[in-house]
């Protein structure tokens, strides 16, 4: 079952790979104070890949340096698998392991002596770094430069890398940024591989449909604020069906079509149905039952030219929970919506 | 140790770490090379050209020297308040004219004196870049998510920069010092190095012991501000503004406390600063420079207190930062 803002965790606590509760960063600067998260509560259950989707600058990022004790947050609880954190982070990072953005190596080490490195470091066997390689498929390239490796290899290095530890939880952040479509689609069945080996995958990410591949379970966040969580289907389906509608005058006249579809973007939207321009044509989101949007728009003498159902995915679903979030909710780039303190 | 060990091998692959120990390399070559300017005897044609001049000194003195003194004494018989010199008069000697001659034991010394301040100016340089790298790169977010304790990764970190650098220091120190003698040896110009050879070791093993404190400085400087170039900035602005300007202007007897100097009568075994010391007269306010000693104690101390200072400010601001 998925749940939506205001409703209840969705699992027990006991198998949670991650749990927060009121988790809350904000940021002090010269504008006065930004929060990045606000009250977070976020359930990741234990195996599987979890997606943790929002926009740019939605506190993705943030809640996962919060959970991995690099930022510091300013009120709430995190739990690893049941572990307080950050004060029981040492106890704990063993089982995770974690890439935030892009990790840095030496580049004019081989990947092999990079790895060997952080394993020296963590103590793992001498024979963890070749099986971490053959894992992520580099072990042909093991002995060669980092620096002369593709963006999708060094990619799949930093996956490398957090499976030194052979970890129960790996946390992506952003994984698939400013890979081309061949090293999307690496990161993500490694993502899967991982995942179908018991491990549990916590993968943030902006581009939904990527997401939707993946995961199994997911959970929405705008302005640092959880909007809903659940598994993909469940979230998908609690969308009900979405039409594409067409319409014009009864006159027929070509020329008044585009006012025609206006009054009736209107129409609908003060009916209660979401509505975007999409063409010519009107997106109607969650629509019980498509005879609802013709009979509504014929009592307005408008004629339905067209009439599609329209596959609902997890975008659209996205869409329509952060569409009441103001700017900063859906859109990328700098956020105009955090709150603002003047000292 | 486990960590100490990983942070010795990427100190010692980085590159800033190798081009760094480079400079320092060249300015070791440069200092021996000032020793040979210094070290060879002066050529035949030039000797000519001076031994002429000073012959020229002597025949003027014969005739003009007796004249020269009655005429100061003179003077000083009108004025016996001043001091002419004049009994300090003499006919010219050739010792004088060309001076003393350098040898290892005297001039070549000195030139050795340079060697650790270079030391430790690597020292600093390393330790700074070594841990404001990591965090203004990002590396250190990486490293944090395979070592939580911060604690743990901040001492290892500056561990390795003032472990990792002592060789770079002790070799170059021993090369300068190698070759600095070589140059005096090959001019048949040693000297009496009965004690030299003490005096340098000694200074070797308290650059090393500066090196390493310097180098954890540099540590704590590099994760304070973040990024090697403010470091250095700090640094530079600290020597060269309040160290050598404003203090020796506003405040001399602040001089006591500079870090240079500290720094320099740890090495050497003490050194001094020159304060004014003015009195009022019949002429007037007369000002006299009176020198004051730093023992090698002090400075030992103020070196540790300054690095332990640094250092603790430091961890307390690793530890609780947020990391980007």
């Amino acid at each position: 079952m998925g749940t939506v803002e205001g409703g209840e965790p969705m699992a027990a606590a006991g198998d949670l790979a991650v749990r927060t509760r009121g988790l809350r960063k904000s940021y002090r600067s010269v504008k006065g104070r930004s929060v990045g998260v606000e009250h977070l509560d976020l359930d990741v259950p234990a195996g599987g890949v979890h997606g943790f989707l929002g926009p740019n600058g939605s506190g993705k990022t943030t809640t996962i340096r919060m959970l991995l004790g690099l930022v510091r947050a300013d009120e709430g609880t995190m739990h690893l698998f049941g572990q307080e954190v950050p004060r029981h982070l040492p106890q704990v990072v063993g089982r995770v392991g974690a890439i935030v953005e892009h990790p840095k190596f030496f580049p004019t080490f081989s990947a092999r002596r990079n790895l060997e490195l952080l394993a020296g470091a963590i103590g793992a066997p001498a024979g963890r770094v070749d099986a971490v390689l053959a894992e992520v498929g580099l072990e042909d390239r093991a002995g060669d430069r980092y620096k002369t490796y593709s963006l999708g290899m060094k990619q799949r290095l930093a996956i490398g890398a957090t499976l030194l530890k052979d970890p129960d939880l790996l946390i992506f952040d952003e994984p698939t940024n400013g890979l081309d479509p061949a090293g999307i689609r690496e990161v993500r069945e490694t993502m899967r591989g991982l995942a179908d080996r018991g491990r549990t995958v916590l993968v943030s990410s902006h581009i939904l449909a990527e997401v939707q591949q993946v995961a199994d379970t997911v959970s929405i966040i705008a302005r640092g604020r959880l909007l809903a969580s659940g598994s993909v289907a469940d979230l998908v389906g609690s969308g009900g069906r979405s039409v594409r509608v067409g319409v014009s005058d009864p006159g027929g006249d070509a020329a008044r079509e585009g006012g025609a579809r206006d009054r009736a973007a209107r129409v609908l939207e003060a009916a209660g149905h979401r509505v975007r321009p999409e063409g010519n044509l009107l997106h109607v989101d969650a629509v019980p039952d498509p005879s609802v949007v013709t009979r509504i728009l014929a009592a307005h003498d408008l004629w339905v030219d067209e009439l599609q159902p329209a596959a609902v995915d997890l975008e659209s679903v996205f869409l329509e929970l952060t569409a009441d979030h103001g700017p900063g909710g859906t859109s990328a780039g700098p956020r105009t919506d955090v709150e603002t303190v003047v000292a | 140790m486990r960590l100490l060990r990983v942070e010795l091998t990427r100190f010692r692959a980085r590159g800033a770490v190798r081009w760094t120990a480079l400079g320092l390399l060249v300015v070791t070559m440069l200092l021996v090379f000032v020793a040979f300017t210094q070290a060879r005897p002066m050529p035949a044609e030039e000797q000519a050209q001076m031994r002429a001049l000073f012959e020229d000194q002597v025949d003027l003195w014969e005739a003009e020297g007796d004249e020269w003194v009655a005429d100061c004494e003179e003077r000083q018989a009108e004025d016996p308040a001043s001091d002419y010199g004049c009994d300090q008069m003499a006919a010219p000697s050739w010792e004088d004219w060309v001076g003393q001659t350098p040898t290892f034991a005297t001039t070549g010394q000195e030139q050795v004196s340079a060697l650790p301040f270079a030391g430790v100016a690597f020292a600093l340089l390393v330790g700074a870049s070594f841990v404001a790298a990591e965090i203004s790169t990002g590396a250190m977010g990486l490293w944090l998510t395979f070592e939580p304790r911060r604690s743990r990764v901040y001492w290892s970190k500056a561990a390795a920069a003032a472990i990792g650098a002592l060789p770079v220091v002790l070799a170059t120190f021993l090369l300068g010092v190698a070759g600095i003698y070589a140059v005096y040896a090959a001019f048949g110009r040693v000297g009496d190095t009965d004690a030299t050879w003490t005096t340098l070791a000694h200074v070797a093993g308290r650059t090393l012991a500066a090196a390493a404190l310097v180098a954890l400085a540099g540590a704590a400087l590099g994760a304070i501000l973040r990024h090697t170039a403010a470091a250095i900035g700090v640094v530079a602005v600290w020597f060269l503004v309040v160290e050598s300007l404003v203090v020796p202007q506003v405040q001399p007897e602040l001089q006591r406390w500079l870090l240079r100097d500290n720094l320099g009568a740890w090495i050497f075994g003490g050194s001094e600063y020159a304060v004014p010391v003015c009195s009022i007269t019949e002429q007037g306010q007369v000002c006299e420079y009176v020198q004051r000693e730093i023992t090698q104690t002090q400075g030992g101390l103020v070196l540790l207190g300054a690095v332990a200072a640094l250092t603790v400010l430091a961890v307390v601001l690793f530890r609780r930062r947020d990391v980007s």
